[in-house]
């Protein structure tokens, strides 16, 4: 049997078969009962919002008035009455207090950059700290300064920068090809400074 | 020029190197005062090419340490490269062996890096010291001279302007 006579025959469906869906159920018709406007759980929040907050500011202003209101009386001066006669003679006359508090003096403002004042702990001593260096008078002295390098003279000034005005003994050849001539000779490193400026100046070096 | 005036800084320059100097650059006074003005010392050999920079001022000991380092480097260098037996000097290699040894000198100087530390950056990095710079740059040339080296040290590591101007001098 060849392919083609296979072909001949009754073609196979390609559509699938299924059952007919059945029909969704209806929804429920029974509706969750609205709570009416009337109803007695409901609450007047915004009345109850409104009353308490005037209720406050009313309380405020009264303890504010009643405050306002209290006679002022001097800290320490005696009870005055009767036109400002004491009434007992016996009492002692009345505290002055000092015109500057040492206590309530404000502390000096510090300067920018000062640190806060250092805490000072007094601890007993220890038994076994170490004792107390003792600086002897010729320790405390300052050291005294190297010895300033002795500068040439005698430097052949054509060929070589002055040591006394470059400040220091290293020979710097004026020409940089002789220089590299030179060192092409002796089989040496040379040594190359570059620089802003006259290096013959001290002061434009 | 500080390091130049300490004792052992003078005689082991005396004795190892042929000194020279050259201004490149200028900086103006402004009511005495100094504004602007650098300085940069290079290691060459005879030819003009250039072994080590020294960008900046810089101490007696680390000026000290940099020009022994310039000299011991020289002295292995060529030696290494030196076939001993006829007395020739590969000058590949020589180039080579200064890279390596410049590469080196980077890694140490810039701190630890990520990736391959055979490697250098492509561009010169600046978050690193002038030294480091210094050697990435003899690194990515090594042995180029020093016309090729130190406008690039003056005005890249520097940020000196390449002058041949006076001082100038202002009230």
């Amino acid at each position: 049997m060849s392919y083609s006579e296979s072909s001949a025959r009754k073609p196979i469906p390609t559509g699938i078969l299924v059952t007919k869906a059945s029909k969704p159920a209806p929804p429920d018709k029974k509706l969750v009962p609205r709570r009416k406007d009337g109803d007695e759980r409901s609450l007047p929040w915004l009345y109850i919002a409104v009353g308490g907050s005037v209720a406050w500011v009313v309380a405020i202003m009264t303890i504010a008035l009643v405050a306002h209101s209290q006679p002022t009386e001097p800290a320490f001066g005696p009870v005055l009455a009767n036109n400002g006669v004491p009434a007992n003679p016996a009492q002692p006359e009345a505290f002055v207090p000092p015109e500057i508090d040492e206590f309530q003096k404000e502390p000096a403002p510090r300067k920018r950059g000062e640190g806060a004042p250092k805490l000072v702990r007094h601890l007993p001593p220890r038994e076994d700290a170490p004792p107390e260096l003792v600086v002897f008078p010729e320790d405390a002295r300052p050291a005294a300064p190297a010895p300033k390098q002795a500068l040439k003279k005698d430097v052949d000034r054509k060929a070589f920068a002055d040591c006394e005005q470059i400040g220091t003994n290293v020979l710097f050849h004026k020409d940089p090809p002789a220089a590299f001539q030179r060192g092409r000779e002796e089989k040496k490193i040379v040594f190359v400074v570059h620089l802003s400026g006259n290096f013959e100046d001290k002061e434009f070096t | 020029m500080n390091a130049l005036g300490n004792d052992r800084v003078v005689e082991y320059v005396n004795e190892h190197f042929v000194s020279t100097y050259l201004k490149v650059g200028t900086f103006r006074v402004i009511n005495g005062q100094k504004v602007g003005g650098n300085v940069a010392s290079y290691f060459c050999l005879a030819d003009g090419s250039v072994l080590h920079a020294v960008p900046g001022q810089v101490t007696a000991d680390k000026f000290l340490n940099e020009a022994r380092w310039a000299y011991e480097v020289r002295k292995a260098v060529l030696t290494k490269s030196t076939k001993l037996a006829e007395g020739t000097v590969d000058a590949r290699k020589y180039r080579e062996l200064m890279k390596q040894a410049h590469l080196e000198r980077f890694n140490a100087e810039a701190g630890p890096r990520w990736g391959n530390k055979q490697s250098l950056p492509l561009n010169m990095p600046r978050t690193v010291s002038p030294q480091a710079q210094a050697h990435w740059l003899l690194a990515t040339r090594p042995m180029a001279e020093i016309d090729d080296i130190y406008p690039r040290v003056w005005t890249q590591i520097l940020r000196e302007e390449l002058s041949l101007r006076p001082v100038e001098k202002a009230q």
